[in-house]
């Protein structure tokens, strides 16, 4: 390949968004043995974009869960970007997360701090898709969604409470002054 | 009769008032939005001052818990089906159908302007497609604080919830549009608007520029047209038990409550 080749476009990858979630989707199904299953949904964005949702099934219990959206112009499947959802987790529970200065909080109020904002979730090709989605579906809100999904967690609250109930403190078993 | 309430209580702790209404109601299944407390303390008080049978239905994730739901008939299920950031899908048993109560916090209105909560619509309608698909019903119940009043756009666009003001215009089941069809839903929350109706005109009042009506609709229950037939009524209550939640002027007493009023939905375990 001569160097005026574009850099990263291998001429052996050339799938559309669609077609990568399609082999995740076959991925997801042989790695599990089938427990787990990926549903990709189309739909328009708010933008009139081509959107595909993309829910994760936990198949013998029949639950379900949205993951992320994966967002390109019609007819134009790259660039395309992932859209993850926004959940508030408390910092305790982030293994990283941002911590303002002073000096930002004040330059932010003032609105004299200007600032390039980067979507690290854009990807140009499918190589770099490939990447990201890999890297989207190991984020730790779209992987403790999937591993929720596996594991019944509400049980918890009930036998607590269940447990509280009937853990009445033996009074037989006191000692008698 | 299957008796449902479901209240945004403001990020307060209203355990009192909510064991009230759950007592006075005989309420099979609470559902709490904002709850200014954990699910686990509420259901403690609802074990205490109603009844031990109350339980915490199983959820996919303690994480996305926005809604806290409580049950006391086990045979209603409620287990979580489906679980988004402003939707959770619950089993719901009706009579001898398998229903879908789909619990629904739309967009914030302080932070969403009026195209990005109509919008958001089309996603909820997205969704309720899929579930019909994957969980195999078509008997979907909505109920929940959409931040929008039944009038608004998005709650009856063909591409939105489709939803209809009365039973008689979702009869025919769906309807066409650019050759695609659309399923009906109806929203009794049309019945209760106004001065002419027994109760308060809406279930939250608002003069300030983010609510141009005075009362407002926001939360709601909207039922897909095949479970019509099992719907029965649908009340804003002003009373929890014998304590008022309504203010002197006669709007939300957002002092000692909540500044939404809650609902009761009713269903017929039969169709009528």
């Amino acid at each position: 390949m001569s160097s005026f080749w574009p850099s990263s476009i291998d001429l052996s990858k050339t799938q559309s968004p669609r077609q990568v979630l399609k082999i995740a989707q076959q991925d997801w199904h042989n790695d599990s043995g089938g427990v787990m299953e990926l549903l990709l949904q189309d739909t328009v964005s708010q933008t009139g974009d081509t959107k595909i949702v993309v829910y994760a099934k936990h198949v013998p219990s029949n639950r379900t869960t949205r993951l992320f959206a994966v967002v390109h112009q019609p007819n134009e499947p790259y660039p395309v970007t992932i859209e993850l959802e926004t959940r508030k987790l408390p910092n305790f529970l982030k293994k990283t997360y941002y911590q303002p200065s002073q000096t930002d909080i004040v330059a932010g109020l003032m609105g004299t701090k200007d600032k390039t904002i980067s979507n690290p979730w854009v990807s140009t090709t499918p190589n770099e898709f490939e990447k990201k989605l890999k890297e989207a579906i190991n984020e730790d809100v779209v992987r403790s969604q999937i591993v929720n999904l596996l594991a019944d967690s509400s049980d918890d609250i009930h036998e607590e409470l269940q447990e509280n109930s009937v853990k009445e403190p033996d009074k037989s078993l006191e000692p008698s002054l | 009769m299957l008796r449902v309430i479901f209240w945004n209580v403001n990020k307060k702790d209203l355990d009192d008032y909510i064991c009230s209404i759950a007592a006075s109601t005989n309420a099979d299944i609470v559902v709490l939005l904002e709850n200014g407390v954990s699910s686990k303390k509420t259901l403690q008080s609802l074990r205490i001052n109603v009844s031990q049978d109350f339980y915490y239905p199983k959820i996919i994730s303690t994480a996305r818990e926005r809604f806290h739901c409580f049950c006391r008939t086990p045979e209603l299920d409620l287990s979580e089906m489906h679980s988004e950031l402003r939707m959770s899908a619950r089993l719901l048993q009706i009579g001898r159908h398998n229903a879908l109560l789909v619990l629904i916090h739309g967009n914030d209105i302080r932070n969403h302007g009026a195209s990005q909560r109509q919008f958001a619509t089309t996603e909820i309608a997205d969704t309720l497609k899929l579930l019909q698909i994957q969980k195999h019903t078509n008997k979907l119940i909505l109920l929940g604080d959409f931040n929008l009043n039944p009038f608004d756009e998005g709650m009856n666009d063909a591409r939105g919830l489709n939803a209809m003001m009365t039973k008689a215009c979702v009869k025919s089941g769906r309807r066409t549009l650019n050759e695609k069809e659309y399923d009906f839903y109806y929203n009794p929350m049309w019945s209760l608007f106004g001065d002419n109706t027994h109760g308060p005109a809406g279930t939250i009042y608002n003069t300030s520029g983010q609510g141009f009506y005075g009362w407002s609709m926001l939360d709601q229950v909207v039922v897909h047209h095949s479970v019509v037939e099992f719907f029965h009524s649908v009340k804003i209550l002003t009373e929890a038990g014998t304590k008022s939640l309504l203010s002197k002027s006669g709007h939300p007493d957002t002092n000692s409550a909540s500044d939404h009023f809650p609902i009761l939905v009713e269903f017929c375990e039969e169709g009528q």
